[in-house]
Order: C-alpha cells, then structure tokens, then sequence
C-alpha cells in the first residue's frame, strides 16, 4: 500500500479496492499494459479523497456495497473471484450506487492514463506534451495545392454586400 | 478611497481591452487598465505537468464553476443547455483559447436585408477590413491566402500543417464538390520577435507554454506597456459610477487586499466579455439609470449569443495522430455557411476539423468528465480500437438573437467580494435545431466519403462549449433598439464604451475573437479621430 493511501483505508479495504480497480481497467496488450489496481492508481484516489469533497465518502460506499454483494453471491472474496464474476460483482454496485460509481470510474481513468507506462502506449509518449511538441511535419505545398484546386476552381463561396 | 483622475479607464484585460489599449496607446491620453485577476504564469500551466490532461478537468478547467479561482465569479447555469467558459485574468479568454482565427462574413453584417432574420450591425465588413489586417499581424497570424469564402486578404505565416486528419476530410469535402480552405489560426508557425513556432504540442486549451499562441498577454500588452499604458491586477470593479450630468466618472472596485476603492475616469471603456459586461452594467444601476447603466433599450443582458455546438465523429483504419497539432485548427469548411433558400432554415454553419484528443480525454468522453468510455473488459477495445483512429467534424451554427435568452443578476449567488453573479437563461431556437440536424447530417456525410468505417454522432448540443460569449449589449443606430453606436459608444452615457463581444449583433458561424479585436481597433480608431467632438 503506498504512503497517500495509508490513512484513507484499512488494509482489508485496499485490496478491495485494488481488486475492483482491475476490474474497472483490466491489463491489455498481452500484459504490456498493467491493469489499474496492478498499476497503483489507488495511491491517486487516496489523493483525490484529500482534495476532492465526498469522494471519500462514495468510495467506502461503493466498498461497502461490494462487500454485501459479493457476500450475497457466496463466501469467496471479491478479490479471489473470477474476473467476469468480479465484473459481475461490479455492475451490481454500479446499478445500486450510479453516480459514486461513475465517479470512480472517471477518476480511475484519470490516475490511469496520465500515467507514463500508459500513455507511452498511446503515442503521446511518457513526457508531457510541452515543451518538446510532437513532430508533425509540415504539408507538402505541392500536394496541398493539388488538393485545393477543385476549391479554387469552384469560386467565390461568399456574398459581396 | 484612491482618485488619481485618468483620462481612459479599460475595464478588463482580455482581448478587446488589449487591443483598444495598445490601439490609445499612441495617444497622449493617461490609460489605465483594471483588470480582475493576475498576469498568467506560464510556468504554471499544466502542459509541462506529466498529468497534464486531468487538469483540464480540475483547477485549470475552462469553466469558472469548477476551476473557482480567487478571480473567478460563479455562474449560474442552470436554466441553459450550455455553460459560459472563460479565463479571469490578463489575457482574459485568449489564454486559454484554441486560436481558431476565422473573421465574420461580410454577409454576417447583413443578414435582416439579406436573409430577412436577426438584424442588419451598422457597420460593415470593409469597414473593419483594415483592422482585421493590423489585428493579425500583432497577434501572429498563420493561414493560406485566397480563401474563396472571403474578400481577398493575405496572411503573414503559413498555414498550420493540416496533417493526415485535414488530408483525410479534405479528400471526402473533395468527393462532395464541397468548399474547404486550412484553418486561419492565431499561431506562429515561425518564430518571430522572441515567439516560438509552435511545436505541435495540441492542447492549447491549457495554455500555451510555448509562447506559440497569440494570447494577448504576450501580444498586445507588452507592446500597450512599453508605450505607458499601466494595467493593475487583482482589482475586480464592482460598480460605474455616473456624475450629476449623466456622464460616467470613474469606478468603484475591490484591490487585491478585497479594499474597496475608487478610480475616476474621463472615459470608461467596459470590455468584461458578453457576461461579464452586462453584468457590470446591470449591476451599476442608481438613481439616474434604475434599470442599469446604459440601459435605456431595456436591452442590456438580452440577445445572448453563443455558437451552439455538436459533433459527428468518424473512425477510420488507420492512425489520424490526431494528438498531434493544434486541436481546433487543421481544417474548415464554409460550405454550408450562406442561406440557401431550399433549407428549412436561414443562415448557416461552419464544420471543422477536430483533431484527436489524449489518451484521458478520449477515456472519459471529451469536453467535460462524465460520459466515461465503458469499463470492465470492453474497455480496452472500446479504447483500443477507437483511440488515435478517429477525427472530428465539428458543426459550429450560427445562434440567432433572441431577447429571451439574457444574462440577469443571480438574486442570491455572489463572487468572493460579494458582487452579484451573472446568471444565463439560454434556450437553443427553432432555427438553430433545423441548422443542426442538417449539420450532422453533412458531417457525416462528408466523414462517410472521407473513408471512415464508422461515424458516431452526438446529437445533443455540448455544455462546456460556451466559449464565445456575444450579443448582451448590441450596437446599432437607434438608441430604443441597441445599447452602443456604431463605434461602441453608449446611446445612454457618451463617455461609456463598450468594445467586447457583447457589442455583437448577430454571431456568425465562426469564431469570434477575430472580428472581436478588429472592432475594438475600430472603436479605438474612431476615438483616435474624433477626440475634440467625443461626448457630441
Ligand atoms: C477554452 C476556450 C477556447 C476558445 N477558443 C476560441 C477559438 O479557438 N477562437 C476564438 O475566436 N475564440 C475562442 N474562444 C473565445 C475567446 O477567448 C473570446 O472570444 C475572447 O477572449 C473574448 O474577448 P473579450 O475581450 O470579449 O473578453 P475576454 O477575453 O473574456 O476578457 C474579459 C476580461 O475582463 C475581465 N473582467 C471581467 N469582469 C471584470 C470586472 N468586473 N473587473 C475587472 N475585470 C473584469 C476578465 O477577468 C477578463 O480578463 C475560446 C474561449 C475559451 C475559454
Ligand atoms: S499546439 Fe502550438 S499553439 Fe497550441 S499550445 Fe502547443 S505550441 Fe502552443
């Protein structure tokens, strides 16, 4: 458990939320993108629980209610479950807490893909975009041109008044 | 309480105080600018943050209700489809603009002669001509000469690269026999006097850490500094006051320490944006003027205008890179921007190109944070196969004037200095549901022909996407019918001008910041000429 989230829950609850944060974004790409739980994005979460009014608050509820779920479906804990179960698990919360459960999956996302092992894989590379840019070179005039011709062609696309 | 009489003051140092600032500067006239909130830092902006993107979402989001800054004033946005954005501070909106520099039709000028709807500016497209050329040279813009959609004018820089997305959709408008042209954009694509070329980066919304982006901090005001204007920061004015003959006579307003001060003026210029002027005016009522200052035409605060928005957006099977390039500036086509008699509604739109956006953006579902992409195992498909692989046509529509939709007084919410906030009563017109059921259906036709393999369309009108604010306090020649003249001049109070967008009179379908600055050069100009016979 990493040191933001070590006064935000208890143990129990931090592999409760690890696990249902893979659910939330499972690894991909053969394993080369870890899944978010995997990933530690609850380390941001417990940074979103500081500054963020009520997040906290929806994150034990959506806890809760994935315990009592998990209980009424059997003995195994959630985190041991299959994945489709635990989706299963998941969506059930989801239908009983929308708007918590929307939140969440919003600020996984948000502690996912600003992470450099992830956003290495989705061309904007691990740095930020400022100040290096990106290469995009420029257009080729000849063909920019060749492209534009039929426009030129067709004519005055405004009225004079 | 301090005085220190000043021959002008600007209120608001955006890009219309800007520019009518650097435009007076040439005079002899003392002018000061108060400006609510501080100097950008561009050290600050999140684009040099490795989490740069969720700060779009949080503490430099564009909308004042969730960013809430010391500088920033609530919004009351519950009775409108779409919210206000802006940006407090020097700079004011163009710090966070996406530089998209299209200027107004000449037709936009005429549109009750022309198409019988909205109603006829008093001024013309040739008038401005001149001034949207100095505008564009101070603020560095880049484009291809020759556009057929307008009257000739050359530009200074060459166009922004349109990239595999403006190839992709200049193939398909191609196919279609449709007009296009590469976007005008307020952005150097070379380096000039101590300004970086762009580097491509995209996100300009954030800020531009490069110094790429014309914002006016960078443009106009070091140039309206060097030649004596001052500008104060952190004082937020609450209150024009008016003298015993009618006249305005200065301002009241908060310092930085929240102190309430005074400023006297022998001309005050609002120039607070399409909210924050009415806003001010409404708010600066007495005795002389019960219903607000300048607002005899009982006009001030109606005829809101934004340019309501909506998106087709097509999937193709290979990569668009579209993270690559400024967002908002690759392509534009204007084909559908005249009234066409055989449509079921008058004037017309503009579709643009919106390139790709980064990884969260596109995880989350876009401008604002709460249409996440499914979760669970679909989503890495759902991103997977989508992400990187699409691009945007975005259809931006002309909003008629309408007086019901108004800025008022909120009777309880206020800013930090107690100041009554701006509330928005927005309904989105007949007219303007037909212009957008045919613009997405031509976006999507256009996308088709351009090869996609798949077009989604999003056919409700974007909240966050109020970002041009137009039409609360009109120009015009009859003082029952509109709150300024022709050159921005209060029919009610002759030294009061007004020189933002709410002097507009109709939207357009384009952005507006352009014909914004080269009506505030305009206004300037006429009161460089007419300095002896000013309050005639
Ligand atoms: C995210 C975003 C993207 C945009 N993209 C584009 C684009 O691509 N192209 C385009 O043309 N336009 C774009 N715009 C719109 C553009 O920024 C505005 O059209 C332009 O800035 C309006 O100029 P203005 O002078 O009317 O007001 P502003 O630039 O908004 O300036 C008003 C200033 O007045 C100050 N002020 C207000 N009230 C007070 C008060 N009581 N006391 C003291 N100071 C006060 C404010 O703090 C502000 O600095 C965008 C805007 C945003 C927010
Ligand atoms: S894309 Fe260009 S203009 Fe936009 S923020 Fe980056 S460098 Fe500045």
């Amino acid at each position: 458990m990493g040191n933001a989230q070590a006064n935000s829950w208890n143990e129990e609850e931090g592999v409760l939320l690890s696990a249902l944060l893979d659910t939330i974004v499972p690894s991909g790409r053969g394993g080369a993108l870890p899944a978010a739980g995997a990933l530690g994005v609850a380390d941001f979460l417990a940074a979103r629980v500081k500054d963020t009014a009520g997040f906290g608050d929806h994150i034990s509820n959506l806890l809760e209610s994935l315990s009592e779920v998990t209980a009424e479906h059997g003995s195994v804990p959630f985190h041991k479950l299959e994945g489709a179960v635990r989706e299963e698990m998941a969506k059930k919360v989801e239908a009983r807490l929308p708007e918590a459960f929307k939140r969440l999956v919003v600020q996984t996302y948000s502690g996912y893909y600003t992470r450099p092992e992830v956003t290495v894989h989705f061309g904007t590379g691990p740095n930020p975009p400022h100040p290096s840019g990106y290469e995009l070179p420029p257009d080729d005039p000849e063909e920019l041109m060749s492209l534009l011709e039929q426009v030129r062609v067709r004519g005055k696309r405004y009225r004079e008044c | 309480m301090r005085k220190d009489p000043v021959d002008v003051l600007i209120i608001g140092a955006g890009a219309s105080g800007a520019a009518l600032a650097w435009s007076l500067s040439e005079t002899r006239m003392s002018i000061l600018c108060l400006e609510q909130g501080d100097w950008p830092q561009i050290e600050k902006y999140p684009n040099t943050l490795r989490d740069w993107e969720r700060h779009r979402y949080g503490g430099f989001s564009s909308d004042p209700n969730i960013r809430k800054w010391p500088e920033d004033y609530p919004i009351n946005n519950s009775d409108s489809p779409i919210t206000p954005v802006n940006y407090n501070g020097v700079g004011g909106g163009t710090v966070l603009y996406m530089a998209h520099f299209p200027r107004l039709h000449p037709s936009d000028f005429r549109t009750r002669t022309l198409d019988g709807v909205g109603d006829d500016w008093p001024i013309d497209y040739r008038t401005l001509e001149p001034f949207f050329a100095i505008n564009d040279r101070i603020m560095g813009v880049s484009g291809l000469s020759g556009n057929p959609a307008y009257p000739h004018y050359d530009t200074a820089y060459p166009p922004v690269p349109i990239g595999t997305i403006g190839r992709t959709l200049a193939k398909g408008f191609n196919k279609l026999g449709w007009h296009w042209w590469p976007s005008d954009s307020a952005i150097l694509t070379r380096d000039q006097g101590g300004r970086k070329a762009c580097v491509n980066a995209g996100p300009c919304d954030l800020g531009c850490a490069s110094g790429s982006k014309g914002s006016v901090d960078i443009t106009y005001w070091p140039r309206a500094l060097n030649r004596g204007v001052r500008l104060k920061t952190r004082c937020r004015v609450s209150e024009i006051t008016v003298g015993k003959n009618g006249m305005a006579d200065g301002v009241l307003y908060f310092d930085e320490e929240g102190k309430r001060q005074r400023q006297e003026a022998s001309i005050v210029v609002v120039a607070c944006n399409g909210i924050g002027t009415p806003r001010l005016l409404l708010n600066s009522g007495s005795n002389q003027f019960p219903d607000g200052l300048a607002n005899r035409s009982g006009l001030v605060g109606k005829n809101l205008m934004f340019h309501p928005l909506t998106i087709v957006t097509g999937l193709f099977d290979y990569p668009m890179e579209g993270y690559k390039g400024p967002r908002a500036c690759s392509i534009t086509s204007h084909e559908f921007y005249e009234t066409d008699k055989d449509r079921d509604f008058a004037r017309g739109y503009m579709l643009t190109a919106g390139r790709g956006v980064g990884p969260l953006m596109a995880a989350v579902g876009g401008l604002s944070d709460d249409r996440p992409i499914p979760w669970g195992a679909v989503h890495r498909d759902a991103m997977d196969s989508e992400y990187g692989h699409t691009t945007a046509l975005v259809v931006v529509s002309e909003d008629l004037p309408r007086e019901h939709n108004r800025v008022i007084l909120d009777p309880t919410l206020t800013d930090s200095n107690g100041i009554p906030a701006p509330k928005v009563i927005y309904r989105q017109g007949e007219n303007n549901k037909r212009m957008h059921r045919h613009g997405l259906a031509r976006a999507r036709e256009a996308i088709e022909a351009a090869g996609a393999l798949r077009t989604f369309t999003d056919d409700t009108i974007i909240r966050q996407a109020g970002w041009h604010l137009l039409g609360t306090a009109r120009m015009g020649t009859d003082p029952e019918k509109s709150v300024v003249n022709s050159w921005g001049r209060s029919h009610d109070v002759k030294n009061l001008f007004i020189i933002d967008g709410s002097v507009f009179v109709t939207a357009g379908a384009v952005n507006p910041t352009s014909t914004i600055q080269a009506i505030a050069l305009y206004i300037g100009d006429r009161i460089k000429r007419n300095l002896t016979k000013l309050f005639d």
